[in-house]
């Protein structure tokens, strides 16, 4: 998201729609944008924990795919290139977030998430193979889909539950292409389910 | 929030989608384009999926659900479904139709109250795009077009366009 485009959106109104900051992402928008939508200071403050909750997840993704990568674990040119690919989205999703944070008034998350990592850590520090960094690198992505997943119904801004499908769609299609390196189904179930959410808040 | 009359037309709207997706793969199917074990599998698993969708958005627009494919789109699929000469041809035009499905769900979100509404429809829109990259490995499609950073509404079907039928 280039700047200038940011800046037009955050002019909407005179007053922040932050819904809108994201769709100048994903395009479209929301069909039901108000002149103030954030929920007042309140949902400002709520929505802030939950994008610093985000960041945080999107940063802990940012140090697996670094540390795969550097160890040279991805020996495969294609599972180098998802590898590569997915860790750009990664931290384009979590900048975005951290911005937005910031323009909610909240203090910006960009480290990864303390607790999560230290949930992956033994994993982290095992990692031998391919193999292991391909099931590491999914369980993350199923990581930050189901949270993606679980925000809906909890944000003050509604237009804000388009951005975080936006984001959790690609992250279900960045697990889907590790389950398929993996050689599991892709697309197991008809209906994707929260279970392994990180709660907003948790670790931020 | 309470389920609202306004969520109710926008399931019913989506399972009119989701039930002309499944009888788009019906039909190509009985064409006996796709042969191969692979791509078989796929799309019978994808086909299952596209009903259990429009039976849970079926039960969650009550009176207000079709049960019956939106007319428009079912032409519109069997269109562009019928220019695919071969198998990759096929699968090709099919992961168009999952890209657009996805990109519906993000439009349908933008408009969805209820809470229990958003999270039917976020449940399905992952899948959506899982069902994209199987059938983009499946056509050796390259990870920058299947790995959007972002997934957008701009090739969404609207109701304005394909009205339930």
């Amino acid at each position: 998201m280039g700047g200038v485009t940011r800046r037009r959106f955050l002019q909407i109104g005179g007053t922040l729609s932050m819904g809108a900051v994201l769709a100048a992402c994903i395009g479209g928008g929301s069909t039901k944008q108000s002149r103030d939508s954030s929920g007042g200071v309140a949902g400002r403050r709520a929505d802030a924990t939950i994008l610093r909750t985000l960041s945080s997840v999107e940063a802990v993704a940012v140090v697996v795919y670094t540390r795969t990568l550097d160890a040279g674990l991805l020996t495969t040119p294609a599972t180098q290139e998802l590898g590569t690919l997915f860790r750009s989205h990664h931290r384009e999703h979590g900048e975005l977030f951290a911005r937005t944070t910031a323009d909610l008034g909240g203090r910006p998350f960009p480290d990864p998430n303390p607790v999560v990592l230290q949930q992956l850590q033994p994993a982290l520090d095992s990692l031998g193979d391919e193999a292991a960094a391909l099931r590491l690198a999914f369980d993350v992505e199923t990581i930050l889909a189901d949270t993606y997943q679980a925000t809906m119904g909890t944000f003050a801004d509604k237009s804000f539950n388009v951005a975080a499908m936006s984001v959790g769609g690609a992250e279900a299609r960045h697990a889907a292409a590790l389950a398929q390196a993996l050689g599991s189904p892709a697309a197991p179930q008809a209906f994707e389910t929260p279970e392994r959410a990180v709660e907003g808040g948790n670790g931020v | 929030m309470a389920q609202t009359s306004g969520d109710a037309d926008l399931q019913a709207f989506a399972q009119s989608v989701e039930l002309a997706l499944v009888q788009a793969y019906t039909e190509i199917a009985s064409t006996g384009k796709i042969t191969s074990p692979a791509a078989v599998d796929a799309t019978t698993t994808i086909a299952q999926h596209h009903q259990e969708h429009a039976r849970a958005l079926g039960e969650a627009a009550g009176a207000r659900a079709p049960n019956a494919p939106n007319h428009r789109l079912s032409n519109r699929f069997r269109s562009d479904l019928r220019t695919a000469s071969d198998e990759t041809a096929a699968i090709d035009v099919l992961l168009g139709f999952e890209n657009e499905a996805a990109s519906t769900y993000m439009f349908v979100l933008g408009s969805l109250e209820a809470t229990p509404a958003l999270q039917l429809a976020a449940s399905i829109l992952p899948v959506e795009s899982e069902h994209a990259v199987v059938l983009a490995s499946l056509v050796h499609q390259p990870p920058a077009r299947t790995f959007p950073s972002f997934e957008n509404q701009d090739e969404a079907f609207k109701p304005d366009e394909f009205p339930v039928s």
